[in-house]
């Protein structure tokens, strides 16, 4: 059920470039993946829960105050150095608006 | 004495009894390093220098008969997913082969306070996908028990570092048996402790649901001693639970009227007849030392493979978007120096090519994979259908819970397999991991401890209990031990 056309909008949606050769592997390979999964249509799952956290803790809350002990000024510009261009303390991206 | 192969405990008497020093003992480790190293790949990377200064403080603080805790001195190896303030952390992948890390998983904070000595960190498969650490980008790892053969995955780094005496003790992750299934392959003791009691804080997310970080030691009671170094609340990781500390002390000694169950789902098609055999022997022993054995059903465990295969990669493709070429890591970007060019470079040029070039193969089947579960029009029959068997999975669990101490299976179908083996064929390499995934998927927590052996190849069993039961992990797995 998997084509090579929904590769290759998955792939988009992903922002992921593939080749032409790849789009025709994982085709297949997502394919078997996929039929193999079908074994979970034959579960009853009429008016189960599903369960997004397997704890069932949600909202911990802690105070949004800075620390400026975890983080000293040296590393603030040595996150800055991690990225690929940088320019008069700025991370530099490419143009995004035409 | 080849003080590399000692336990924690008994080089922890060692040094107390100053018949040798942290120094003398983080010296043999890097030996073996240097001679070894080479063949098996468990290292990326090795802080000579850095352990050599920390073991000299510890030595000290032994001298004044003051260690700091009673893993004070301990060599331990970290898989390269966890970050350690000032290193490369690659997670075993082209994209991050440039990042350094800016602070310390807090997981590495405690071990540090702890004066445990960071030896280095281990290969894995990128980004912790993989069950045979061949799916890393800087090379494979070799068994250090059979080097034709894998040492599992994808912590295989740091399986095969405490199987070569290359360290006292390592950590790793497991998401889908990422910690169990080399300790099995690689013939050592591998916990997966309970979701949300210790701190994912610094571990590079895979699938945020299922990550836990847990120990790889020589001996179950080991185990429980780095158990209780990691385990507890942390603000920075917002799932780990008010009461996740762990104290390690031995509740109960013995398996004597534990109850263990045997669940008839892990014994079927595909179970390795010679593993089985250990298995069924183990029990028996296990029976005639006191302990009741009870027939179990979990009846939705042949669905978790399945679940696990669309919520893993679900998650996975969340979290590997913010790989995208433009704050860290590798780049495109970095390719082309003139600054006219970068301005002319169009952004989603540079998100779809740093993504194709330095993503593994695969890295990017999961991404696609669960962005299609994800996907308008898939969702419904994918994902959301995933998340209510996974509550089915969880139940059976709860069920088993009410009337048994501890679950006990094999924790690989298969022995350790040789390159190449598997590595052709996606389906292949996910069903190792068909005894390992359901514990990820109920949060539940479990070990694996070596049974035995088919020939000269390690077999691992598995112990699962209820959330936040570890000790019964452990007071039944020191049974094993004595008994096996």
């Amino acid at each position: 059920m998997i084509d090579e056309k929904l590769v290759k909008h998955i792939a988009h949606l992903a922002r992921i470039g593939i080749s032409e050769g790849e789009v025709e592997k994982f085709a297949k390979e997502l394919d078997a993946i996929l039929e193999y999964v079908k074994v979970l249509e034959g579960a009853n799952v009429e008016g189960v829960e599903p369960i997004a956290h397997i704890t069932g803790r949600e909202n911990a809350m802690r105070a949004d105050d800075p620390d400026e002990t975890s983080l000293p000024n040296e590393d603030k510009a040595f996150l800055k150095e991690q990225a690929p261009q940088s320019k008069d303390g700025f991370v530099m991206v490419p143009r995004v608006i035409e | 004495m080849e003080l590399a192969k000692l336990s924690i405990k008994e080089t922890a008497e060692g040094f107390r009894k100053k018949e040798f020093t942290p120094s003398e003992l983080t010296a043999a480790c890097l030996g073996e390093i240097e001679k070894k190293n080479p063949k098996l790949n468990a290292y990326l990377e090795v802080f000579s220098e850095d352990a050599h200064a920390q073991a000299k403080e510890a030595d000290e603080r032994f001298a004044a008969d003051s260690p700091k805790s009673p893993i004070d001195g301990i060599p331990v190896a970290i898989k390269d997913n966890m970050l350690v303030l000032g290193k490369r952390c690659t997670a075993g992948s082209k994209i991050l082969e440039p990042y350094i890390a800016s602070y310390d998983a807090t997981v590495v904070v405690w071990l540090k306070k702890a004066g445990a000595i960071i030896l280095g960190k281990t290969n894995l498969d990128e980004f912790a996908m993989g069950s045979s650490t061949e799916h890393s980008a800087f090379g494979p790892t070799r068994n250090p028990v059979d080097t034709d053969r894998v040492p599992g995955g994808s912590s295989g780094g740091s399986a095969a570092a405490v199987a070569a005496h290359f360290c006292t003790a390592a950590f790793g992750s497991d998401t889908g048996g990422s910690i169990r299934q080399p300790a099995a392959f690689c013939g050592v003791v591998g916990l997966k402790p309970t979701y949300g009691r210790v701190s994912r804080s610094g571990l590079i997310a895979m699938a945020s649901s299922l990550d836990q970080i847990g120990p790889f030691t020589k001996t179950v009671e080991d185990s429980s001693l780095l158990f209780s170094t990691i385990a507890g609340h942390d603000p920075l990781d917002p799932t780990t639970h008010p009461d996740a500390v762990f104290s390690h002390e031995w509740l109960q000694e013995g398996i004597s009227g534990m109850r263990i169950g045997i669940p008839k789902e892990y014994f079927g098609e595909g179970l390795d007849p010679q593993i089985r055999s250990i298995i069924e022997g183990l029990i028996a022993k296990l029976g005639s030392e006191g302990a009741e054995v009870v027939d179990i059903s979990l009846p939705h465990a042949p669905l978790g493979l399945a679940v696990y295969y669309l919520i893993m990669p679900s998650e996975v493709s969340a979290n590997l978007a913010r790989f995208d070429g433009i704050r860290y890591g590798s780049s495109v970007l970095r390719n082309s120096k003139s600054e006219t060019r970068n301005q002319k470079q169009n952004l989603w040029d540079v998100y779809f090519d740093t993504r194709r070039e330095y993503f593994g193969e695969e890295a990017r089947r999961r991404i696609i994979l669960g962005t299609f579960a994800l996907s308008s029009g898939y969702y419904d029959a994918y994902y959301a259908r995933a998340q209510k068997v996974r509550a089915h999975i969880k139940n059976d669990f709860d069920i088993a819970f009410q009337s048994v101490d501890a679950v006990l299976t094999p924790t690989s179908p298969v022995l350790p397999f040789r390159f190449g083996e598997r590595a052709h064929d996606p389906l292949a390499m996910y069903l190792a991991d068909i005894y390992t995934v359901s514990v990820n998927l109920a949060g539940v927590p479990a070990i694996s401890i070596p049974a035995g052996y088919v020939n000269h190849l390690p077999v691992g069993v598995q112990l699962i209990a209820k959330p936040f039961n570890e000790a019964v992990l452990f007071q039944a797995g020191r049974a094993i031990e004595q008994v096996r």
